[in-house]
């Protein structure tokens, strides 16, 4: 069959057009991988263990919440962990993690911060499976 | 405004529809009589009125200054163009068809985008996602109607609904929000051991099996092969990826060859895919078991490396009848590998594949647990339908009849496609 002109063209056209949607969509994957790898030469080689917090009791329970950096936990909405329950303060402890270890502090709550029964006063590094008390809420750190 | 990757991406997606339709219109004769169906005014109003509704939402989401990705919803748009294009090229009222379910897609991703406060809400609804998937799978069985052999679909009257779409995004629901509350956690104890196996404790298994088991019977009873090996898979992956223990995918994998042995012992028609996928030249013709992957093969082989042209189709062509039977709803791939050749397919593949990385590369950056299993699960539903439709028709695997997600002909499938699309979207506004 006879093609015309403008078939043959508008045929490669199309394929062509599919390559470029397909190609400007995997820019957007090297850029993922070239971001993973400058991330990978500037921090450890190993990637840290990421600890987990489980709110056993408390609004959101089941809830699980993979820690990273630096979070505050409160009954307010500018923490990181929001626990809304009035015997929560305002921003009531800080967790943060420090070579895969989970580090939990006091920040001078009303009803304290409780790991395994015992009050913190000093920034404390909690194991696997501790439970946090944060006021009448309850967490468990899975590593 | 922002998102202007997505703008610059939407336009070669829509570009892709418009030339893929106007080639068809022209190989056609393209006349330019409006009153006709497949007629290049007309093709050009609708591809029109649908590039102007993708860029809409795409406005709308740069003004509501959304962090959603930026590439998932032009993927979905160019896999829709291409299907489009090819349904258009086998049958142009089917096409017709599927515009009207394009805009009520496109509606409805939207309305998810927009109205749902926080994927949040729904976590808590585990046992209704549940009861639902069960429900939708019944569905069919209790008041469905028997099409092409299997009782899959219900008639409303004005519109046929096949209820095991909606059912797998209840599923992929069910499967998030249940392994991520408590008691998914309790899937990773050992409580038990058969052997040297080691169990978690039946509270935490036994709701997982029920479920699993439930829709496997009614799967199976209804001779849904494709959907039942689509569940079987997403159940696998999404407990491997909740629980991180690879004794839940060894296991998975054990028992997916025990079933398959066992289905294949005990009933004809899986015995038949099997047989005609190993031989389908045994009975190539109309009505025969060979005779689907026997017609996919001889598309795959007209096409060549660049294919017969847009509306050239031999196989499958609404003025020289349609020898690819299903071709819109399970066999779409077959006129792609037609019509545009290897290279074309490859494309396509390659946005599949696009897609799928982009849903697991969410999922991996979410805070939430239930956000991360919701995109791994619907990640892993959009590749295993992918491949094992595509790998159907290349004769890769036994082909059973499932739709090509995106690209086939078929409402209630686009409709579940999209609101994946829009879940996806909400997860990625999600993450820090």
């Amino acid at each position: 069959m006879p093609l015309e002109p403008a078939l043959v063209v508008g045929r490669w056209l199309f394929l062509g057009l599919l390559t470029l949607l397909l190609i400007a969509l995997h820019r957007a994957v090297l850029r993922d991988l070239w971001g993973t790898a400058r991330r990978a030469e500037r921090g450890p080689s190993a990637a840290p263990r990421e600890p987990r917090l489980v709110v056993r009791r408390g609004p959101g329970a089941g809830n699980r919440w993979l820690v990273r950096g630096t979070w505050t936990i409160g009954r307010t909405a500018d923490n990181d962990l929001q626990l809304d329950h009035p015997t929560v303060s305002a921003h009531h402890a800080r967790v943060s993690v420090q070579d895969g270890e989970l580090v939990v502090e006091d920040l001078g709550s009303a009803n304290g911060t409780i790991v395994n029964g015992a009050r913190l006063t000093q920034p404390t590094v909690v194991q696997q499976g501790a439970r946090i008390q944060v006021g009448e809420c309850e967490l468990q750190v899975e590593v | 405004m922002g998102r202007a990757r997505e703008r610059g991406l939407l336009v070669v997606a829509i570009a892709v529809g418009v030339g893929g339709s106007a080639l068809v219109a022209f190989a056609r004769g393209g006349t330019f009589d409006w009153a006709e169906p497949g007629s290049l005014p007309r093709q050009a109003a609708v591809w029109l009125q649908l590039g102007l509704a993708a860029l809409l939402l795409h406005g709308w989401l740069a003004r509501r200054r959304s962090t959603a990705d930026e590439t998932l919803l032009p993927a979905s748009i160019g896999l829709t163009a291409v299907g489009l294009t090819i349904i258009y090229s086998l049958s142009p009222t089917e096409a017709q068809a599927q515009v009207v379910w394009l805009w009520v897609s496109l509606g409805l991703l939207a309305l998810v985008v927009a109205a749902l406060p926080s994927l949040d809400d729904l976590r808590q609804y585990t046992f209704l996602w549940g009861l639902a998937t069960v429900l939708l799978l019944l569905a069919p069985m209790l008041f469905g109607r028997e099409i092409n052999g299997a009782r899959l679909w219900i008639d409303l009257g004005f519109v046929r609904l096949q209820p095991s779409e909606p059912a797998k995004l209840t599923l992929v629901l069910f499967l998030a929000s249940y392994l991520s509350s408590a008691r998914g956690g309790g899937l990773a104890g050992e409580a038990w051991r058969v052997g040297p196996f080691a169990l978690p404790a039946p509270r935490y298994l036994v709701p997982l099996v029920l479920m699993w088991a439930g829709a496997m019977l009614v799967l199976i009873t209804l001779r849904d092969l494709g959907t039942a090996l689509l569940f079987f898979g997403t159940f696998i992956c999404v407990v491997y990826a909740a629980t991180g223990q690879a004794r839940y995918l060894l296991g998975g994998m054990v028992s997916f060859a025990l079933g398959a042995w066992a289905a294949a012992q005990a009933f004809g028609h899986v015995r038949g895919r099997i047989t005609a996928w190993l031989n389908p030249w045994v009975e190539p013709t109309i009505g025969a078991g060979g005779y689907q992957i026997v017609q996919a093969l001889f598309a795959v082989a007209a096409g060549g490396m660049t294919g017969v042209g847009l509306g050239f189709s031999q196989l499958a062509n609404p003025l020289t009848g349609r020898l690819l039977f299903a071709s819109t709803t399970d066999l779409p791939f077959a006129a792609v590998c037609e019509q545009v050749g290897v290279w074309g397919a490859a494309m396509v593949v390659g946005l599949y594949g696009f897609w799928v990385y982009r849903a697991l590369r969410l999922a991996v950056v979410q805070r939430d647990e239930f956000a991360g299993l919701l995109a791994t699960g619907i990640a892993v539903l959009m590749a295993l339908q992918s491949l094992v439709i595509m790998g159907g028709v290349v004769k890769l695997i036994p082909l059973t009849g499932i739709t090509l997600p995106f690209v086939s002909y078929g409402g209630s499938s686009l409709l579940v496609n999209y609101v994946m699309l829009a879940l996806l979207l909400r997860c990625a506004a999600e993450q820090p």
